[in-house]
């Protein structure tokens, strides 16, 4: 039953991610440019799988303030209702961020197998495993920036939350650009200039600090979901 | 039975300082259905919210069922038997009315569908429209409906009958007494309609400042509370030291209108044998004990 | 037997329905051996609280006016027969007297507070006599 009111709660939002998601590839797929080759646009590549990486952030939730796509009447006050039920707030929580994600994953796993019908080029530069290895590096990378807006999630609105999230992710990345953070700790450039489709292996190490601070993250919002009160 | 439902202690809450609870007794026994009264901001829905668990009192003691509330399987025991009515009456607004009812059914393993298809008929909700398209009369009841139908042994309801028209209001006391009289559900609600209090409940407290000033049975309160006017045929005696229990003394030229609490007869036989005095005593209504004790406090 | 309670009357409820059958009786409404309503019925019908009803009952049948039979409910009382003589009686007495005060020109609420003042000084002597003796 919370999965379908998650469903009920994201499905809105899915349409949104979805849209943000192909838009951009929609828009660059009319320039001749892309045609050319795989390197001469490697850079906008980087840009869109950065930009891809935070779609799963519309998406997250933790389960207790009520969400849909357009702010409503009565909206977070119904919140009272999901915490009369007789289930804990770990369960509310684990469900909605689950879901949240799934989700994101669903329609990130879109991108790659859209790709080569979109750009014809990347048919003759890349393999189907390149093109998985692609996406998992992305799912992987994107669970920091998924839990910054579970974090969020706990105490601010939606919109607020979005935007905050937003705001927040794009400091650390021009944080990591001025810093040079060694290729290891980059989980940026391992969805960009380091990502599978240009050196055709995994980025393990970006990927395990990736999900080391997203469980870091995730149990911290768990435990703010446990502990405030309202 | 001495067994109480709801029972706090010394209950304290302050936010950002202000204190909201300064020491809360509340005792609600089982099968009661209990009126909770106070004006705004007198702590009413401080109180329900730490019983429901979503708040943690800075000290003190709450228990429902025995149980606190804030501990989290504690918590999820306490919610399997209650069914709540939180103060803004609001719902999903992604979900129909037919969704919430299946919605909800899912979380409760007593639900009850017999009742659920009688109040849907009696409080005459639209199945199939959307919650934020319905009145609030019919959000009120769509909350009692999903309250009530849980099976639950306690209801705990903040203001349950806010926007409902006269004939609902009545549709809804009659159910909750039903509730009380065939399930044995013990009632717990807050409310400003002092008359429908006065109507359906047999226990009262009225909150103030975050303490419990009268808490009882009302019945009792009404044969202990009496307002007695004492008018004098000749002089007025000066400087009357009236016994226990004469909580508000006005004078009015040669009458003297005593609000008195408690130890009604003692005051009556002080009025009687001052000299020239003749005594009437007037039943006092909830509404009287409210605005009195509400502002001796 | 229809009840009609108020309340916010001031005066408890259990109250009002006691005096209420207690009326019922003292008319001939309800005669010994009829049966009230059951708890619940009478509870949803008047929309007030059961245990209000209860403890209305309780207090009759311990002034001998009703029984409560377990499992079956409440019945009027076969003593209350004599005792609705009795009130009868006391009607033509109170009747009278009323007759004989609206005569010197007192009004309804004069005469009730007359009584009532009344009631309130025997209540009272009775209390005070108590407590001496």
């Amino acid at each position: 039953m919370l999965w379908y009111k998650g469903w009920l709660e994201t499905r809105g939002k899915m349409l949104l991610a979805l849209l943000i998601t192909f838009f951009p590839v929609v828009m660059l797929r009319n320039k001749a440019a892309l045609n050319a080759g795989i390197g001469e646009w490697a850079g906008q590549i980087a840009t869109l799988s950065f930009f891809w990486t935070i779609v799963p952030l519309f998406l997250a939730g933790s389960g207790i303030k009520t969400q849909t796509l357009l702010a409503k009447r009565g909206l977070h006050a119904s919140m009272y209702y999901t915490l009369s039920l007789p289930v804990s707030r770990l369960r509310l929580f684990a469900t909605r961020a689950t879901l949240g994600f799934i989700e994101a994953a669903a329609i990130l796993a879109l991108v790659p197998f859209a790709m080569p019908f979109l750009f014809p080029a990347l048919r003759n530069s890349v393999t189907e495993m390149t093109l998985f290895e692609y996406w998992l590096t992305f799912i992987v990378c994107s669970t920091v920036f998924y839990s910054i807006g579970l974090v969020l999630s706990t105490f601010l609105d939606d919109l607020t939350q979005n935007w905050t999230s937003l705001v927040i992710i794009i400091l650390m990345w021009s944080g990591a650009k001025s810093l040079h953070l060694p290729a290891s700790l980059d989980v940026f450039s391992a969805v960009g200039k380091n990502s599978p489709l240009f050196t055709h292996s995994l980025p393990w190490a970006p990927m395990g600090v990736a999900i080391a601070a997203a469980a870091i993250l995730c149990t911290t919002a768990s435990r703010i979901v446990s502990a405030r009160e309202y | 039975m001495d067994e109480f439902v709801i029972e706090t202690h010394g209950l304290r809450k302050s936010f950002k300082g202000q204190a909201a609870l300064a020491g809360l007794n509340l005792r609600v026994p089982a099968g009661s259905i209990f009126g909770f009264l106070g004006r705004n901001g007198a702590g009413k829905t401080t109180t329900i919210k730490t019983l429901m668990g979503l708040l943690r009192p800075d000290s003190g003691d709450a228990r429902v069922f025995g149980l606190t509330p804030g501990d989290s399987s504690s918590g999820i025991l306490i919610r399997r038997r209650v069914g709540y009515v939180a103060e803004d009456k609001e719902l999903y607004p992604y979900m129909t009315v037919a969704q919430i009812i299946q919605f909800t059914r899912g979380f409760f393993p007593r639900w009850r569908d017999d009742l659920k298809q009688r109040y849907v008929k009696l409080f005459e909700l639209p199945l199939n429209r959307k919650i934020p398209d319905l009145s609030k009369g019919n959000r009120s009841k769509l909350m009692l409906l999903l309250a009530i139908c849980r099976g639950a042994d306690l209801l705990i309801l903040d203001e349950p009958s806010d926007g409902l028209d006269p004939v609902a209001v009545r549709d809804v006391l009659r159910e909750l007494v039903a509730l009380a009289g065939s399930e044995g559900i013990t009632i717990f609600f807050s409310s400003h309609q002092l008359d429908e209090v006065e109507q359906i409940a047999d226990r009262v407290c009225i909150i103030d400042h975050g303490t419990a000033v009268v808490t009882g049975s009302l019945d009792d309160m009404k044969t202990q509370y009496q307002r007695l006017r004492v008018v004098f045929g000749a002089q007025l005696p000066t400087n009357i030291r009236w016994e226990d229990g004469a909580d508000y003394v006005h004078q009015e030229g040669r009458m003297i209108e005593i609000f008195a609490s408690r130890n009604v007869e003692g005051i009556v036989q002080q009025a009687q044998s001052l000299p020239g005095a003749s005594v009437e005593r007037f039943p006092v209504t909830l509404k009287e004990i409210f605005l009195e004790t509400v502002r001796s406090n | 037997m229809i009840f009609r309670l108020n309340p916010s009357s001031g005066v408890p409820l259990y109250v009002q329905l006691m005096e209420q059958i207690r009326h019922g009786i003292e008319t001939g409404a309800l005669k010994a051996g009829d049966q009230l309503p059951t708890i619940r019925k009478l509870a949803e019908d008047l929309v007030m609280n059961p245990n209000t009803v209860v403890r209305a009952y309780r207090e009759l049948e311990h002034e001998g006016i009703i029984e409560l039979r377990h499992g079956s409910g409440a019945y009027v009382s076969e003593s209350v027969s004599g005792r609705a003589r009795v009130t009868r009686k006391a009607q033509n007495v109170v009747q009278s007297a009323i007759e004989k005060l609206s005569d010197l020109g007192l009004t309804e609420d004069e005469i009730r507070r007359l009584f009532e003042n009344e009631i309130a000084q025997m209540r009272a002597g009775v209390q005070s006599g108590e407590e001496h003796g």
